[in-house]
């Protein structure tokens, strides 16, 4: 662009205009005049392919619109829980049909979405059993799997048991990401929700994690923001998790969280899916002490709506 | 058939078929490829025809029948241009025979005759020995085993550009023992220090079985006596040493069809056609120069071997390695396999790898699962999909899930919560079993501090237990695993004595 008295007015026009957007926008945050919703709950009552777009679509909705997470153009990393070699009957991972609605949405949102996780077991077999890969290609949107040479240490602010991890590159590029864990029995974490599923981009020796599993599970939330938590409560497992578990297991919970908040998510869905008291799980209580949200879900703000 | 141009279109043909082999290998390590395809071991008639003698397990044996029944009407076109022992040899000639040294008509050639005579004469007791001398497996090995392993480690970034779902292997993957794999394989391009294709010539068994097919093939090389002047620029470029030293006569049975001669004569002497053989005699029967004293030491050293069969198994039974999911018996394993490997290659966690001396001196490149380093996936049946003679039988997901192949058991001196008191928990997290084959127990203990507190410790359940590996394998203890599979202690072994 040529430089000309016009070119250089305008520019400078829409910069102001720019920063003193943003400025209000602070502002109005600041002052709570924003409409602020703690969670976001999804019912239904039949689980079918439509019936999950349309809880998806009421969700973004009620959240503020899609475009409160996801701008034109932006980086967008969607993390579902595909840990296991399992297919989707087990339960053991994210319901490939609700990543493929959130992934559809936010590509009609005019992002470019990747799909990534670091399995437990061999990642291209997870990703094909747990039906990521399909759903990937369907969409049209990358999966990745991750590279062992492009985790970086990054600086865990204020760290209960580990000072640095080891995060993969694509996750602290992004401009925007989804968690997207399923909720399911977890045998050392008790449950595996938002919070637990963090470790899916975390590098490093897995095993070593487990031990203080709960402080470092906290640990992994302080070193990785996340924008967007979609809880996969459609079907869960309520015994014999992460990894196995029969037919009997698994109960219909026909919901879906929408949240910005881990601790709270996870609060919440222990407490409504599998009826735990949040205060008996050991990372809830260890990130409320450390101020990273409440686990007093009856303080929470919600919208539950039924599809 | 005379033009100059054959050799090129052979070396050509020569490096597609290679690509071939290749890629069989590449896409079989792919953990989402279908496993059924892994012919090429039974490219061998070798491998074959001694599977059938001593198992009755070939499965796949259409393949070979057909090369074989070919070389009745093209000759020996197998070592030429499918075998990719005879590509790879051909290859290193560039470093180890620079000069291109030949021997003419060498009676040492009736060695590979010896060779597969004992090959067969033991397979009659039952011993499968076509694992350690057939060329393909050897190849097969060597490429999988140890080339693909070593490229995947010096290249896996470039490979990652390549190959689909490349970075969502477990690489770099390598093989316990690869080393002896690999020392077998440059002993064999080794002797191409003597002359060309020493091993083809002298060695391999496979090349026996084609050359003697080969000596009544109908596509054969025939010598204008007009044109030719006998200077005997095609004998010494003949790397079989197939041409007498006149330059007229064919050893039939050594001609691979390389087509070579045929660029090298300056006179137009040397055509290929469809003969009778009565009518272009070979000079020379396959086998030609075996003495009653050679045959006396192959059937006696056969009988030597087949007679230790006994005092072998003595030392080799009730090994305390463990075998894939749906492996035979070790007594029938032994003689199922033939050592190609390919197992190894189609696992996707790298959990099998060759045994050396570990299974005996008769288990020598059979498979074992090594925890350590991979386990054996919960959902995967792709060992015994790809076995060419079924010593590991072909299992549905549903009998897989509860094959047993061992049992883990937990060393309380370094377990954490056993020893240290620390909860960890990640053998109970990824043990696959519906209703969980370990267990954890909540104690109140005493810790150093002599403190009373609660630890979760896990306890194995052997009645539920398959012995997949993957508690072994994602133990975080350093070093040697505080929970190892081991075969089930109360199991009827084949402990003799």
């Amino acid at each position: 662009m040529k430089i000309t008295r016009k070119n250089l007015f305008l520019s400078i026009i829409s910069a102001t205009g720019f920063l003193a957007g943003n400025y209000l926008k602070g502002l109005k945050r600041a002052f709570g005049l924003e409409k602020k919703t703690d969670l976001v709950i999804i019912k239904t009552n039949t689980v079918t392919e439509k019936s999950i777009y349309a809880m998806v679509a009421k969700g973004f909705e009620e959240m503020g619109g899609i475009q409160q997470f996801v701008k034109k153009g932006s980086k967008v990393v969607i993390k579902p829980n595909i840990g296991f070699n399992s297919t989707p009957e087990r339960a053991h991972t994210t319901n490939p049909i609700l990543v493929e609605a959130v992934a559809t949405m936010c590509k009609h949102a005019g992002a470019i979405v990747a799909i990534m996780d670091r399995p437990v077991h061999n990642a291209r077999l997870c990703y094909r059993s747990s039906g990521i890969e399909e759903v990937a290609k369907k969409v049209g949107v990358d999966y990745v799997y991750m590279d062992r040479d492009k985790f970086k240490t990054v600086k865990v602010p204020g760290g209960l048991n580990l000072d640095t991890l080891d995060v993969y590159e694509d996750i602290l590029e992004a401009d925007c990401i989804i968690n997207m864990p399923i909720a399911k029995h977890h045998s050392a974490a008790d449950l595996t929700l938002a919070m637990k599923n963090l470790m899916g981009v975390i590098g490093g020796n897995r095993g070593y994690y487990h031990i203080n599993l709960h402080r470092n599970i906290v640990d992994f939330n302080k070193a990785v923001k996340v924008h967007l938590i979609i809880l996969d409560g459609l079907r869960i497992l309520t015994k014999h998790g992460p990894s196995s578990g029969s037919p009997a297991d698994i109960k219909e919970s026909k919901t879906i969280i929408f949240g910005t908040n881990p601790v709270m998510v996870d609060a919440y869905a222990a407490k409504q899916l599998f009826g735990i008291e949040p205060s008996s799980i050991g990372y809830l209580n260890l990130a409320a002490q450390s101020g990273m949200g409440s686990i007093n879900i009856t303080a929470y703000s919600t919208i539950t709506r039924t599809v | 058939m005379k033009s100059k141009h054959w050799p090129i279109y052979r070396a050509i043909g020569q490096l597609l078929l290679w690509f071939v082999f290749i890629a069989s290998i590449i896409y079989l390590h792919d953990p989402v490829s279908d496993a059924g395809i892994g012919f090429y071991p039974s490219l061998s008639i070798h491998s074959i025809t001694i599977g059938y003698i001593t198992t009755h397990t070939v499965k796949y044996a259409l393949l070979g029948l057909v090369l074989f029944i070919l070389t009745f009407l093209l000759g020996r076109f197998f070592c030429g241009w499918m075998c990719p022992l005879g590509a790879t040899i051909d290859a290193s000639d560039t470093v180890i025979q620079p000069k291109g040294k030949t021997k003419v008509q060498t009676n040492m050639s009736r060695i590979k005759f010896l060779v597969l005579l004992s090959s067969v004469l033991i397979a009659f007791f039952g011993f499968t020995v076509s694992g350690y001398i057939d060329p393909i497996t050897i190849a097969y090995r060597a490429y999988e085993l140890f080339l693909y392993p070593f490229v995947s480690f010096i290249g896996s970034k470039p490979l990652s550009w390549i190959l689909p779902g490349y970075q969502a292997r477990d690489y770099p993957f390598y093989y316990y023992n690869w080393a002896w794999v690999a020392v077998v394989f440059f002993v064999v391009l080794g002797l191409s220090a003597f002359f060309r294709r020493f091993w083809c010539r002298v060695l391999c068994p496979l090349g026996a079985m084609y050359a003697i097919a080969s000596h009544v093939s109908l596509f054969r090389r025939v010598v204008n006596t007009d044109k030719c002047i006998h200077c005997g620029a095609c004998v010494k470029g003949c790397r079989m040493g197939a041409i007498a030293t006149d330059g007229v006569g064919t050893i039939e049975h050594e001609c691979i069809k390389c087509f070579d001669c045929l660029k090298n004569c300056n006179y137009d002497a040397i055509s290929f056609t469809f003969t009778r053989p009565s009518k272009n005699k070979s000079i020379e029967y396959p086998g030609k120069g075996i003495t009653r004293r050679d045959l006396l030491i192959a059937t006696g050293s056969s009988v030597i071997v087949a007679a230790s069969r006994v005092s072998l198994f003595a030392a080799s039974h009730d090994s305390f390695i463990i075998r894939p999911p749906g492996a035979l018996r070790e007594s029938q394993f032994l003689d199922a396999c033939i050592r190609c490997g390919q197992c190894m290659n189609v696992c996707p966690t790298n959990a099998l790898h060759p045994c050396i001396t570990e299974a005996g001196f008769y288990g020598m490149f059979t498979p074992r699962l090594i925890s350590r380093i991979g386990y054996c996936d919960f959902t995967c049946t792709r060992c015994g999909q790809v076995c060419p003679t079924g010593a590991i039988q072909k299992l549905s997901l549903n009998s897989k899930q509860k094959f047993v192949i061992g049992t883990a058991y937990i060393l309380h001196d370094i377990c954490l919560p056993w020893s240290e008191q620390t909860n960890c928990i990640v053998c109970e997290e990824v043990c696959p079993v519906a209703n969980k084959a370990i267990t954890l127990e909540k104690k109140i203990v005493k810790n150093k501090k002599g403190l009373q507190i609660e630890v979760l410790l896990p306890v194995v359940h052997e009645d539920r237990c398959i012995g997949c590996g993957i508690c072994e394998n994602r133990c975080p203890v350093s070093g040697q695993a505080a929970i190892v599979v081991r075969k089930p202690k109360l199991s009827i072994g084949e402990r003799y004595g």
